[in-house]
């Protein structure tokens, strides 16, 4: 889906780096990198903004192709968004842990949620959230007939009416992206 | 900071260290929150969508495969309005600088977005990409997603119109493949037909049924770049959306 770009990190600040290719300058994020470690002179392959690969300075430097990290990275971007609305959660409530988060996420959302629970602990690494379980709960396609009123269950690239077959339908769920429940352990009980 | 509003949309915050707590034993509690995930990309959207609203701005975003035509049909689009039309383009590929070196070639202002960390645009990107563009005396602001069918359909722009274009040499089965990307867009475009000679694999009724299947309900233009009759729908298409959302901010 998606091209990778070969560059050398010119300078590198926490999960930070500057890097460069044929004269262009980008800061990118070394994020997707943990546990491999680079250094400045280093050469990565660059998707988007990330540092996803480190690779040899004698590779062809030619874009490359990558698909599994980057829909990862798509789901990243969408966990970093829900680690902020726990987040908010969390504080608003004095949580000093949380303990599960649950979502529901339908097939039209554009969210798969087996990469979302993958790239839940990287977004979640370092927050209140950090060992808090992440629970999935996804929401069928169900589409309403404007023809025959029927409801019924329809497959994401097909949503047509189940008892008539016509497309006049109205999508009634499966579009949801939301934030349903956080639980928390809250500080204001001391051990007696 | 926004310099046209004077809002405190900055870059997002940085996330605050979390401190470990002592061992002592809590409560339990379970909130119901029920918010969309998304919904700070959706506010910036709907932010975004005011500036543009404040300007008499069509905004349109143009989704696709890498390598459908997006830069190509704007372009052809740019040629085609000089005179008639004040256009701006807002850049999204993330990699090189190429796409908009193209746009300003033509002589219109292409902001490059270099911000980015994904496979696809958010509305802060956008919001971001603002404060180098002024907005006054512009007709149209296209916004050139990241060439992808996956990621870019999540994220609200806070643009008017999302148009998805599939080129024919992909094939006509990609909006069964990627629903979520064209069942969201308003108008959907099928660009490089010059081809179809070429590619008889491709075939436009197909393609016209799978965007069926899929929920899509706008309008389906052919057309190529080169010009024709699918070319002068497609402005015939832009023309009237201006004049809409000069209507509105009248
Ligand atoms: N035959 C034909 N080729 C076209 C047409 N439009 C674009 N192309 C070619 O398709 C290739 C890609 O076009 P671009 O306009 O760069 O595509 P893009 O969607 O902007 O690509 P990315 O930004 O990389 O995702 C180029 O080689 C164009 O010359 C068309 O109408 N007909
Ligand atoms: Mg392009
Ligand atoms: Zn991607
Ligand atoms: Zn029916
Ligand atoms: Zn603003």
């Amino acid at each position: 889906m998606c091209l990778a770009v070969p560059m050398k990190i010119t300078g590198i600040d926490g999960f930070n780096a500057t890097c460069e290719a044929k004269g262009i300058q980008r800061e990118v994020s070394l994020f997707m990198l943990q546990g491999e470690p680079v250094a400045i002179g280093d050469h990565v392959l660059i998707h988007v903004g990330y540092a996803i690969q480190k690779i040899s300075a004698e590779e062809p430097a030619l874009p490359g192709t990558c698909s599994t990290k980057c829909s990862s990275m798509h789901e990243l971007a969408i966990c970093q968004a829900l680690i902020e609305q726990v987040q908010r959660v969390a504080r608003d409530n004095a949580a000093r842990r949380v303990i599960s988060v649950t979502v529901s996420v339908g097939p039209l959302s554009g969210v798969e949620a087996k990469l979302l629970e993958h790239a839940y602990p990287l977004a979640a690494a370092g927050t209140v959230a950090e060992h808090a379980q992440l629970v999935v709960v996804t929401v069928p396609v169900r589409v309403r007939c404007r023809t025959c009123k029927a409801e019924s269950e329809a497959a994401a690239n097909r949503l047509l009416c189940g008892s008539c077959n016509d497309w006049h339908v109205d999508v009634i769920a499966g579009e949801e992206m939301l934030l349903q429940r956080v639980e928390i352990e809250t500080a204001d009980e001391p051990v007696h | 900071m926004c310099r046209d509003c004077g809002c405190s949309l900055g870059p997002a915050a940085a996330r605050a260290p979390f401190a470990a707590q002592p061992a002592t034993k809590g409560r339990i509690e379970s909130i119901e929150v029920i918010t969309a995930i998304l919904d700070e990309n959706d506010r910036v959207a709907t932010h975004n969508r005011a500036h543009f609203d404040g300007h008499g701005v069509l905004a349109v975003n143009l989704m696709s495969s890498p390598g459908s035509g997006k830069t190509s049909l704007l372009e052809a689009t740019i040629k085609a309005l000089q005179g008639e039309l004040k256009v701006a383009v807002i850049e999204g590929d993330l990699a090189t600088e190429n796409d908009a070196a193209r746009i300003r070639a033509c002589g219109v202002p292409a902001i490059q977005i270099t911000t980015g960390n994904a496979c696809h645009l958010d509305a802060q990107m956008v919001h971001d990409a603002l404060d180098d563009l002024p907005l006054d005396g512009l007709d149209v602001l296209f916004v050139e997603n990241v060439g992808n069918l996956v990621c870019p359909a999540s994220f609200d722009l806070g643009v008017h119109r999302n148009l998805t274009l599939l080129s024919v040499p992909e094939g006509d089965d990609k909006p069964a493949k990627y629903p979520v990307m064209f069942r969201g867009a308003d108008l959907a475009l099928i660009t490089k037909v010059d081809l179809l000679p070429h590619i008889e694999e491709f075939s436009v009724g197909r393609a016209r049924d799978s965007l069926r299947e899929v929920g899509f309900r706008g309008d389906i233009i052919e057309l190529t770049r080169r010009g024709g009759p699918g070319f002068e729908a497609w402005l015939g298409w832009l023309r009237s959306e201006v004049a809409a959302r000069r209507a509105a901010a009248a």
